[in-house]
């Protein structure tokens, strides 16, 4: 329940803060070209708070917070006194209406700078992506990948992170081969060409590393505990943080794994562990829990402590004001033009449309993003605002893609393109789209189930 | 008014279906052909041949154009082998073609206009391009897959139908029940946002359907919702090329055949636009 509020209050701040910097990139253009903006909404419906301000426009947070609008004064829409005929949308030049339109996508990408800007600047925690291990008789294996070494680059792309490597990997989503730059250990980089013509993927069950068979690095869990939780199993048996796990039923564990194990098959047994505790052997006698979610699985409650990253694997981004900003103008290309490429992967079926994902999803990366902390939130509020900029230009009528092409033949024929075409294209764009929501909206909620 | 074009339909409706349905191929064709005549009758007048041996003419040649089809391939080599048959592939694509010129006619309209509004040459060689790949259209769509299911064809006939009738009625009983924001006060009234996403709504339930009936695999979803949401627009852009002939010759109904609907072409102009487009796309991607 906590985690649902805490979704959908992420969620809501979210679409509020990119939906107003889409609505004020018209509003600000729109009142720069001398078009007078009637009212600047976000959400839609009941209005629940406004104000003006001095040239009459009215500033209203409405009730669904789903998105919002700038209305601006047309004559198409409303009675236009005769004295305010200049400062109408629809009068304006073919160029204005183009800028007023085309600002609240680009706004969207300058906001993506601006939070990935922000995030280099606090500095990122992350890992370097050095492989772990490779599973046998996988594409990477066949490829002949190494079990340790770094991954610098993905076709020609420099990876500094794991979420560079993945990004990267999707990309080639279609493609028939991949070349991966590892720096192997010995001191040298290495150039391998993935086959990735038997390559397919499920990104619901499993990430795209992991199905081509590349695992991450992680230091080893030791057998020693960090934590104990509450009213659990463990706390019951009398375990404690700097217990060290020395044997369970007799047998010795060598590593975490094997506990976790031997503890997950047998719910609801009584056990006997032996711990080492400030140089003594203690017996403790735990009768095994089960989980919260999935009664067959045994649960005890202990966490362990894991041996230290390496020297170097584990550091932060932070980078310069002038760097940052390069790095993340580069970032926000490097996602738009993702995001282009995967529009046209779902329509050459390349990608399925079972991958969309709709706003349940979306709440859900938000919630988990903005729990991770303030540059995670950051991040993910600059991915989402560059898909809201993306979208929102693709030519379907009813989006800011729609009006433009209507604009851009205007630029051609030199007359506007008569309504009567428009509501012929409207058609077209409003079955694309309500289709594109309702199986968005039903990949989330299959999703949950 | 609204009592007689409901009578009418009622009668009309039944009588396709039966058509659809029931009637082997060969009748099919020829039901067909006749319709398209009707129509080829009306569009003589639109492209201002007005004498009665000229119409009469006109519409035979139409109906020659179609029997002349039906006769070089005859209805079992439609399809041959899971293809269509490339005079008839030729046809489609044509038609295909046709209906992006008519889209940049209308957006254009009254610019460049001057040279067919004075031609009844060009305007005749306009109807061709309409009625015949209708009739193309149709005939391949009814025989597809017919020696493995003689129903399939008939689905495909009910689908586009679907398509394109949900959106006229979900427009039209959408926007009597909620309409209030008028579309465009000075052109048609009549029309209101309500009704129009009444009638995106309807069209889209009968895409979503289809999708589950007929399985669609996943990957190709995207073609199926692309065709589908192009069906439903150029249904509306051959209302709207008949409109502008109509407004060209200065008449308002096509005929006065059916009673409550004006002409045949009228009723029919929608089809014209959807049939052999919806086909050609079909027969591109999907076959």
């Amino acid at each position: 329940m906590i985690a649902f509020v805490w979704s959908l209050m992420s969620f809501i701040v979210a679409l509020g803060i990119l939906v107003a910097v889409h609505e004020w990139g018209h509003f600000y253009v729109a009142r720069r070209c001398g078009v007078k903006v009637e009212r600047f909404s976000i959400g839609f419906g009941k209005p629940l708070w406004r104000t003006h301000d001095k040239h009459g426009t009215e500033f209203v947070i409405a009730a669904i917070p789903l998105g919002g609008y700038v209305r601006m004064l047309d004559e198409r829409v409303d009675q236009v006194s005769e004295a305010d005929l200049p400062y109408a949308f629809n009068r304006q030049s073919v160029g204005k209406r183009i800028a007023i339109i085309a600002a609240g996508p680009l706004t969207n990408f300058i906001f993506a700078i601006f939070a990935l800007l922000l995030m280099y600047l606090i500095g990122l925690p992350t890992v370097k992506p050095v492989i772990g291990n490779i599973e046998a008789q996988s594409i990477a294996a066949q490829a002949g990948l190494p079990d340790a070494g770094e991954i610098t680059a993905i076709g020609g792309q420099q990876t500094a992170d794991w979420e560079d490597v993945n990004l990267e990997l999707v990309s080639h989503i279609g493609k028939d081969a991949m070349q991966v730059t590892v720096l192997r250990t010995e001191g040298y980089t290495q150039d391998y060409t993935l086959d990735l013509r038997d390559w397919s993927f499920d990104p619901d069950s499993q990430s795209a590393l992991a199905s081509l068979g590349i695992q991450r690095f992680t230091p080893d869990a030791t057998t020693e505990i960090t934590y104990v939780a509450e009213n659990s199993a463990a706390q019951r048996a009398g375990f404690n943080v700097g217990d060290k796990i020395i044997a369970m039923d007799g047998t010795l564990p060598q590593n975490w794994q094997q506990i976790v194990d031997y503890v997950s098959a047998r719910p609801g047994q009584m056990l006997r562990f032996e711990v080492g505790r400030g140089g003594d052997i203690v017996s403790l006698d735990a009768t095994i829990g089960t989980r919260e979610n999935d009664p067959s699985i045994g649960y005890l409650g202990l966490a362990p402590r894991y041996e230290e990253w390496p020297e170097g694997h584990v550091f932060i981004h932070q980078y310069n004001p002038i760097s940052a900003l390069l790095k993340a103008t580069d970032k926000t290309w490097r996602w738009m033009t993702l995001s282009v490429e995967m529009i046209g992967k779902l329509i050459t079926g390349d990608v399925s449309v079972k991958n969309l994902s709709g706003p349940i999803s979306i709440a859900q990366g938000a919630g988990v993003s903005a729990g991770y902390g303030l540059v995670y939130f950051l991040s993910f509020l600059a991915l989402i605002s560059v898909n809201l900029g993306i979208i929102n230009l693709l030519p379907l009528p009813m989006l800011d893609g729609g009006h433009l092409l209507y604009y851009f033949i205007e630029l051609l024929t030199g007359r506007p393109v008569p309504e009567s075409v428009q509501e012929v294209g409207f058609k077209v764009g409003g079955v694309l789209l309500l289709m594109l929501m309702s199986i968005a909206i039903f990949n989330d909620i299959a999703r949950l189930s | 008014m609204l009592k007689q074009r409901i009578i009418t339909a009622l009668i009309l409706a039944p009588l396709a279906l039966i058509a659809i349905l029931f009637l082997p191929p060969q009748g099919f064709n020829i039901v067909i052909a006749l319709v398209v005549a009707l129509g080829a009758w009306e569009w003589a007048n639109m492209s201002g041949i007005h004498a009665r041996p000229a119409k009469g003419l006109y519409t035979l040649f139409i109906i020659a154009c179609c029997f002349g089809l039906s006769a070089t391939v005859p209805e079992g080599m439609v399809w041959y082998q899971g293809q269509l048959n490339s005079t008839y592939q030729y046809v489609l694509g044509s038609a295909a073609v046709w209906w992006l010129i008519s889209l940049f006619m209308i957006i254009a309209y009254p610019k460049y206009s001057a040279f067919w509004q004075r031609s009844n040459l060009i305007r005749s060689v306009f109807g061709v391009l309409t009625l015949v790949p209708t009739w193309v259209a149709v005939v391949t769509l009814r025989t597809s897959l017919y020696e493995i299911d003689p129903y399939y064809g008939a689905s495909l006939i009910f689908y586009v139908l679907g398509i394109v009738w949900a959106a006229d009625i979900g427009a039209f009983f959408v926007g009597v029940k909620f309409g209030r924001h008028k579309l465009r006060p000075r052109v048609s009234p009549g029309k209101t946002l309500e009704g129009l996403l009444g009638g995106i709504a309807a069209s889209s339930a009968i895409i979503a359907f289809a999708a589950l009936h007929y399985q669609v695999e996943p990957s190709r979803i995207w073609l199926h919702l692309l065709i589908g949401g192009l069906t439903v627009g150029v249904s509306a852009l051959g209302d709207l090329n008949e409109s502008m002939f109509k407004r060209c010759a200065g008449i308002k109904d096509s005929g006065k055949l059916l009673p409550g609907h004006g002409g045949v072409l009228d009723r029919i102009d929608s089809l014209t636009a959807a049939f052999p487009v919806f086909a050609f796309c079909y027969v591109t991607w999907m076959a």
